[in-house]
């Protein structure tokens, strides 16, 4: 019989990390032991330095671990070149970062677009994708702007589109609220909920302990550790 | 003054900091301002200060005569020398010049000091260093007097003649010289710098006896006239030609068909030398321009790195004045040094240039032209070089203190990726430098391509392993000289080592071949100046052996051929395809139209190359049916250099006051390509340097292009762009300045070909080079910019997250 571990999308075993600079070892990361099962929306809690983002860089195959394993859908990540790791990260994780991270040079839509342009896709796929992703998120009448003309709550919902164009089994989240005021936080949150409800998967740090309520699971890092779990009642 | 002192230590802190930057700038501006120093000094020197021992040269000219119409003639092939009785009739006759003088060849042979000498010299008419403003180093001018009978015992030298025979200049006038056996007293000494028309050891009077002012065949002298204030070289060249006309009805023997041209000096020396130069001045501007935006450019990336330290500073209150101030001492250390190094490289460039001349190029060449730095045009290019780097360096600063500051400040909040106006205006900088690049490389190519051409031309003629000996005979006996040279390759004959030994009037690409008319019997009679001619070699002994030319059809001469023998000539295969186009010239028979004398072919050799590339060919003869007074040995053997004491020995021993110069064959070959590897260098150093600092451009746009670019590139990466796709994303914007920068350069490159085509006569590209030349440049540009893409490749993907 299979172990819970193995059926689970993501499943760390014993992942450190540790950071070296000239003669200082930094142990950001000690023992994480996390599953993630398919449709979870788990919150990473903690206070800055706890090691959220770079627990979430390992999850987004972004970082490697320093020790442990770590098996995204099944498979060991420890193995994969970049190239592979790229793959991986392109046609299964979408990425929400804290300062959206549009790139200011392409248009709207073309942000949108740009995962799907590094898979083979044909053009009229992409554009349905691409027009479908700003239609959940309410960007369709911007497609054609530029970043720097949108609001920071517009930018971050087309962040969103970007995440889910690939239509990706992960979503990860890094304080997709940080820059935001409380109102375009709160609808960035709906909006995660909104694609929760529809079965993704998520995962996503904040230090707002106010936004767990969106979430199915909690887990809280402490200096690098993980202190306690919680299940969330969804709001 | 204080903020200026405090502005030039923060200068200099700063590009300490940046130093592999700043050593870039530094060696970027002192390779651009050395290399084109250079070449503006040689310009300079060829066309602002031409013929610099000579007074107001522009109003100088020189006297020609020539056969045919002089207005269709061009200036390389002019007759130099005319008949004295035309120099006689010019100065009764011409209105336009205050002043004409005559010089005639007098290498005579000075007696004392060792081995005997043969001088480099002239006789000159009394009022020809007046005509050309020439100063005396110590003593006097001639006298008017002293050209004429029993007055003309007296000499001037050369400057370096007086001091290698007497120490000094003041020490040489007074004292005796006995020159071909009579004795002149020294009167004077030439200024160090007067050598015009050449590098002379001694002048003496040129004295007229009444039969010699008579004389329209011999073609002696040489005249140069200086213009009247207010006359014209045109109008003074239609009066001398108007002149010729008659003469040709009163004189019809030795006129007709000829006519008569004044030149500037100018136009005698330098009509191809200015158009090379001006070249060569493009080339060297064009080389600034790209150095010039290389550093621009660096300047820019650097400046638009520290937008932000700017814009700080003017929202701490800093007025712009002071910014500017601040970048502006940054680009003044930088200029500085990069002046000065460029100053030595040039000084360097000038002396490199000079050393790698022949030596006798080099004595011709610094006749004519003064070739040393030019401060003033190192003031021009270091000025453009300064002009354009404060620009460039000035930019960030003033953009930084205009109304953007909070912008800048902001500049990559929440978006990644700004800067791309910049990266747009170095995008712009480094296509200029790639275009510019591929154009002089073209012209360089083509250079280079024409030199090979010439290297590898079929000489004609084996130049290695032979020396060559050179005796002129002072003698009017004609019989005494035909033994002299009879006896002496006899003598040489017997030299250990000498495989084979030959005489001949003339060497391959020695220049002062003498060219015949010739008629061909049973042809009509061609029109007075119009005959067929061909040059002329008299040859002795096994000279086509030693010279290494291949006889290719039927027989040279033997010591049968001698005066009492039936005439006999052996042609060129030019002279023979060109005499008898189609024929076999063998057996047929040719006229020698001046001495009438039929002479039949008897043999056909191989052509030699030669300087003119509309060559007539060759028609050789034997030395015993026409002997000359002047005769080059040629001696093949493993060891020539080897033979020089030999060789001399077998002339003394025959008459021990014979001067004779030696020198490898091989000599001639260096000569002969000299202009042509000079004028491919110096396309080829502008263009290599351009080529690199294009090169340059692009792997700093590149490599600022990632910096600027590295948190995009993490999202990208993170987005799952894979390595290669990143590597692409880098490349493909280098490709973008090649191929834009490949489209220009290749318009520019059609203009430089043409003018190379016009003003050297070098060959263009074939459509084929052309395009490997283009695909070449791409390659290289796509290298450069590898480097950078290589490092994009490896952008972490978690910048994405600490961005």
């Amino acid at each position: 019989m299979a172990k819970e571990s193995d059926r689970a999308l993501i499943a760390m075993e014993g992942i450190a990390k540790v950071f070296q600079a000239d003669d200082v070892e930094t142990h950001a990361l000690l023992d994480i032991h996390l599953d993630i099962a398919q449709g979870d929306f788990l919150s990473i809690e903690g206070p800055s330095g706890s090691g959220k983002s770079t627990l979430l860089s390992i999850m987004g195959l972004l970082d490697e671990a320093t020790a442990g394993h770590y098996r995204l859908s099944g498979k060991e990540t420890r193995s994969m070149s970049p190239t592979e790791r790229a793959y991986f990260r392109n046609e299964q994780i979408g990425f929400v970062f804290q300062s959206f991270n549009l790139i200011g040079d392409l248009t709207i839509y073309e942000n949108v677009e740009l995962p799907l342009r590094y898979r083979k896709m044909a053009t009229r796929d992409v554009r349905a994708a691409v027009e479908s992703a700003l239609e959940r998120v309410g960007m369709t009448h911007r497609k054609n702007h530029m970043p720097s003309q949108l609001s920071g709550g517009q930018q971050q919902r087309v962040a969103v589109a970007r995440a889910v164009v690939g239509n990706p089994s992960l979503l990860l989240a890094d304080e997709p609220t940080g820059n935001l005021d409380s109102k375009n936080g709160e609808a960035v949150m709906g909006l995660l909920r909104e694609l929760h409800a529809q079965g993704a998967t998520i995962c996503m740090v904040t230090h707002n302990h106010d936004y767990t309520r969106y979430a199915t699971r909690s887990v809280h890092l402490y200096d690098g550790r993980l202190a306690a779990e919680e299940r969330v009642a969804v709001a | 003054m204080k903020n200026l002192v405090r502005d030039l230590q923060f200068g200099v802190r700063m590009l300490w900091k940046g130093r592999a930057i700043s050593a870039i700038v530094v060696l970027t501006l002192a390779l651009a301002i050395g290399v084109t120093g250079t070449i503006m000094g040689l310009v300079s020197a060829v066309l602002v200060h031409p013929f610099p021992d000579v007074k107001d040269p522009e109003r100088v000219c020189w006297f020609f005569e020539r056969r045919g119409d002089a207005r269709q003639s061009s200036a390389k092939d002019l007759g130099e020398a005319v008949p004295v009785a035309n120099y006689f009739k010019w100065k009764e006759e011409t209105t336009q010049f205050a002043e004409i003088a005559a010089l005639k060849g007098a290498h005579e042979i000075v007696e004392g000091g060792g081995e005997p000498e043969r001088t480099k010299g002239f006789a000159a008419t009394s009022n020809y260093f007046r005509l050309m403003g020439a100063t005396m180093a110590a003593g006097r001018d001639f006298s008017a007097d002293e050209d004429t009978p029993g007055h003309d015992a007296v000499a001037i030298l050369g400057h370096a003649f007086a001091e290698r025979r007497f120490g000094s200049s003041a020490a040489a006038v007074g004292q005796t010289i006995t020159l071909q056996g009579r004795k002149r007293t020294v009167i004077g000494v030439l200024s160090r710098s007067f050598a015009f028309p050449g590098l002379t050891d001694v002048w003496t009077p040129l004295v007229f006896d009444s039969e010699m002012r008579a004389n329209r065949t011999k073609t002696w002298l040489i005249v140069f006239g200086r213009l009247k204030p207010g006359a014209t070289p045109a109008h003074a060249n239609d009066e001398v030609e108007a002149i010729a006309v008659p003469l040709a009805e009163q004189f019809p023997d030795t006129n007709r068909g000829k006519s008569a041209q004044v030149l500037t000096l100018h136009e005698v020396f330098m009509g191809t030398m200015s158009r090379i130069a001006l070249l060569m001045l493009l080339g060297g501007l064009l080389t600034l321009v790209v150095a010039a935006t290389n550093v621009g450019s660096i300047l820019f990336a650097g400046g638009a790195a520290r937008r932000a330290e700017f814009a700080l500073r003017t929202a701490l209150g800093a007025p712009r004045g002071r910014l500017i101030g601040q970048l502006l001492a940054e680009c003044l250390v930088l200029c500085v040094a990069g002046g000065a190094l460029g100053a030595i490289v040039s000084l360097w460039g000038l002396d490199l240039f000079i050393a790698s001349m022949p030596e006798r190029v080099s004595s011709r060449m610094r006749l004519f032209w003064d070739l040393r730095f030019d401060a003033s045009w190192g003031a021009i290019t270091a000025g453009l070089t300064l002009l354009t780097t404060i620009v460039a360096g000035l930019w960030p600063a003033w953009r930084s203190s205009d109304a953007a500051v909070t912008e800048a400040l902001k500049e990559h909040d929440n978006h990644a990726s700004s800067g791309k106006g910049h990266r747009g205006i170095l995008r712009v900088l480094v296509t200029a430098q790639v275009a510019i690049a591929l154009a002089l490389l073209t012209g360089a190519v083509c250079g280079a391509l024409d030199l090979v051409e010439n290297e590898r031309k079929k000489l004609g003629f084996e130049p290695t392993a032979v020396l060559e000996a050179m005796v002129r005979r002072d003698s009017e006996d004609g019989q005494a000289n035909a033994r002299f040279f009879t006896d002496w390759i006899g003598r040489l004959r017997t030299i250990a080592g000498v495989s084979a030994v030959g005489l001949a009037s003339i060497t391959p690409l020695n220049r002062g071949n003498e060219q015949i008319p010739l008629a061909i019997p049973g042809r009509p009679p061609p029109r007075p100046g119009e005959e067929p001619a061909t040059h002329l070699t008299v040859v002795e002994g096994d000279y086509f052996a030693a010279a290494g030319i291949e006889v290719l059809e039927g027989n040279i001469f033997t010591t049968k051929d001698d005066e009492k023998a039936p005439p006999v000539a052996v042609l060129s295969r030019r002279a023979a395809n060109l005499l008898f186009p189609g024929e076999n010239a063998i057996g047929k028979t040719i006229v020698h139209i001046e001495q009438k004398t039929s002479c039949k072919i008897i043999g056909i050799v191989d052509d030699v190359a030669a300087y003119h590339k509309a060559e007539i060919g060759m028609m050789y003869r034997p030395f015993a049916q026409e002997p000359r007074s002047e005769m080059f040995a040629l001696l093949r053997a493993n060891d020539a250099d080897a033979l020089e004491r030999p060789v001399r020995d077998s002339v003394y021993a025959l008459d021990h006051s014979q001067p004779v110069e030696t020198r490898p064959l091989r000599v001639h070959i260096d000569e002969f390509l000299w202009p042509m590897r000079t004028t491919t260098r110096l396309i080829a150093i502008p263009a290599f340097l351009s080529m690199l600092l294009a090169v340059l451009g692009v792997y700093g746009v590149a490599a600022y292009s990632v910096t600027q670019r590295r948190p995009e590139l993490g999202i990208r990466a993170a987005l799952g762009a894979s390595p290669r796709a990143l590597v692409h994303l880098v490349m493909r914007e280098a490709l973008v300045i090649a191929a834009i920068g490949g489209a220009v350069g290749l318009c520019l490159a059609f203009l430089v070909v043409t003018a190379l085509r016009s003003a050297a006569e070098m060959q263009g590209l074939s459509p084929i080079q052309t395009v490997v030349l283009s695909a070449a440049l791409v390659l290289v540009v796509l290298l450069a910019s590898y480097g950078p893409a290589r490092r994009a490749a490896r952008a972490s993907p978690s910048l994405a997250i600490r961005s």
